[in-house]
């Protein structure tokens, strides 16, 4: 085994390394979340037709848009105070955009997060991830201790994801208040609490948290199977419900983390030879790629 | 207990729509059940199916018999518990009960204007007359006027509709858009003609293709009604 290693040798693999990194982070940006289950997986508690045109038509809108809106102002000089990359980072920053980008990155930015958030946390009905047993022990405790019980939690939920009027979604979310560290809250259209108090919006409650569960209420979300029948919708909404994903989200919420709303896992710890995938994930695998190149030569070495 | 008076939607609208909004509000049709007014969902001046295929038979009867009766009947429930409230002079509970009487009030007004704007494709002309140099003289075209029309309409975020409206104070029309179902009165112009662009209006058919239903409806938009409207708004 080489004990030493020439300075030369060093740089060169640290280089190797850090260019690689930049790489993959200069080329990240804003896509799709990879759903580990196909559009039909949902059925029938979400049907197939409307996993189509949510997933693949409207939310890729929002990615689209927010992405068009973004290259616009950076190709205008437009001085952003956050990464474009991070989607997290922009809705939570609406207040210090400039005008109309804030506006996009409310509607589009804030359409393109939520319905991350979203997808990430379904998984094909039956499966193990969609019963209460799949609930951590922490997010157990903290809605036991908010709501007395998960059954208590859901209802609440459920009631205030119906009383929404027009446009909208219903939240879980992590308040970081250490008496009440879960809260239920709603905001309109594609308003999301981690955007604070807008302007001009109906006053948010627990304005400022951070959501870990959603419910997509926008009648493009229910409309082809159930019609009018929002309680229906609801009902189904639970029977899909990947309670490991929220898990994750009360955890990473705890630690002060955003939500990874990125890539799903590595496809081999997820089941389907199925999976979907949208959006272009090539150049970040490259980037990953010659990362854990410039690792493992750097591994060798010792 | 019900008071025995009627109660005239307009109260709830804000007080500077108050003369656009009670014109407006009773023109709908209700009955005194017990003393309190019990709106009704009026029938379409046409069938379901008569709008096809721009609308779908499918799309005007959900649209029709649940989401309006929805309105109505929520509208009157919400009227009878502010009675009740009234009578027993609870104010926290009069308050509380504003959002759903706003709400179904407005979806109850918006859509029974929404109705007579349509009519099947064969019956439907163009303007003419007073209302068509009306918009021309403001948007130079008929063309231009449905373009800037759909264009603002398209562009509601969430739920919603796109307006037609008389400016009372300066007599002239405008185009418009409102959230949900706040009613137009609130802005100060008595409706015209209202395009519905909740989901619920065009998705079943159009999916989230809303420029297209949007492109399409001109063609069985009631222009009659319109400037039936437009004459007695500007009286």
């Amino acid at each position: 085994m080489a004990r030493k290693i020439s300075y030369m040798n060093l740089f060169v693999i640290v280089a190797a390394a850090a260019s690689a990194l930049l790489a993959c982070s200069a080329q990240a940006q804003i896509q799709q979340v990879a759903l580990p289950y196909a559009l039909d997986a949902l059925e029938p508690e979400i049907d197939n037709a409307t996993m189509n045109f949510h997933y693949g038509t409207h939310y890729a809108t929002y990615v689209n848009n927010t992405l068009a809106a973004l290259k616009n102002a950076t190709d205008s000089g437009v001085r952003l105070p956050v990464a474009t990359s991070n989607l997290t980072a922009l809705i939570s920053s609406i207040k210090r955009l400039p005008s109309p980008l804030n506006t996009t990155i409310r509607n589009q930015g804030g359409g393109a997060w939520n319905h991350a958030l979203y997808f990430k946390h379904l998984t094909p009905p039956g499966s193990p991830a969609t019963q209460s047993t799949a609930i951590s022990a922490p997010l157990r405790d903290a809605i036991n201790a908010n709501f007395g019980s998960v059954d208590n939690m859901t209802a609440a939920l459920s009631a205030a994801a119906g009383k929404v009027f027009g446009s909208g979604w219903a939240w879980l979310c992590y308040t970081g208040n250490s008496s009440a560290d879960l809260a239920i809250t709603t905001t309109p259209n594609q308003d999301n609490p981690l955007m604070g108090q807008l302007p001009g919006a109906p006053a948010v409650s627990a304005v400022g948290c951070t959501p870990i569960l959603g419910i997509d209420v926008w009648e493009h979300a229910y409309y082809l199977k159930h019609g009018p029948k929002r309680p229906a919708y609801l009902e189904a909404f639970w029977k899909v419900l990947n309670w490991q994903q929220v898990s994750k989200n009360y955890d990473s919420a705890v630690q002060g983390l955003e939500l990874d709303l990125s890539e799903a896992a590595p496809r081999a710890l997820e089941a389907p030879s199925k999976a979907v995938s949208a959006g272009s994930s090539s150049s970040g695998s490259a980037g990953f790629g010659a990362m854990a190149a410039a690792a493992a030569a750097l591994l060798a070495l010792v | 207990m019900a008071s025995g008076r009627v109660i005239n939607l307009a109260r709830f609208l804000g007080r500077a729509a108050e003369p656009a909004a009670a014109a407006q509000s009773s023109a709908l049709q209700y009955s005194t059940v017990g003393g309190v007014a019990a709106y009704k969902l009026p029938d379409l001046p046409y069938d379901h199916s008569a709008l096809e295929p721009v609308i779908s038979g499918e799309i005007m009867e959900l649209h029709h018999k649940k989401h309006h009766a929805a309105y109505v009947t929520n509208l009157n429930k919400a009227l009878e518990e502010y009675a009740d409230a009234e009578s027993n002079k609870d104010l926290q509970k009069m308050i509380s009960l504003q959002s759903a009487i706003n709400f179904n009030g407005g979806g109850h007004i918006n859509h029974d204007i929404f109705w007579t704007n349509l009519c099947p494709e064969k019956d439907a002309a163009p303007p003419s007359g007073e209302l068509l140099a009306a918009i021309e003289a403001k948007w130079g075209s008929l063309e231009k006027f449905t373009a800037t029309f759909s264009a603002k309409t398209a562009a509601v975020q969430g739920s919603g509709w796109g307006w037609l409206g008389l400016n009372k104070e300066t007599k002239a029309l405008e185009i418009a858009t409102c959230a949900n179902q706040d009613p137009l009165a609130a802005k100060g112009l008595v409706p015209l003609l209202g395009i519905d662009v909740w989901e619920h209006a065009y998705y079943l058919q159009y999916k989230n293709v809303r420029p297209d239903y949007l492109k399409a409806i001109w063609k069985v938009v009631n222009w009659e009604n319109v400037a039936q409207r437009y004459k007695a708004a500007k009286a």
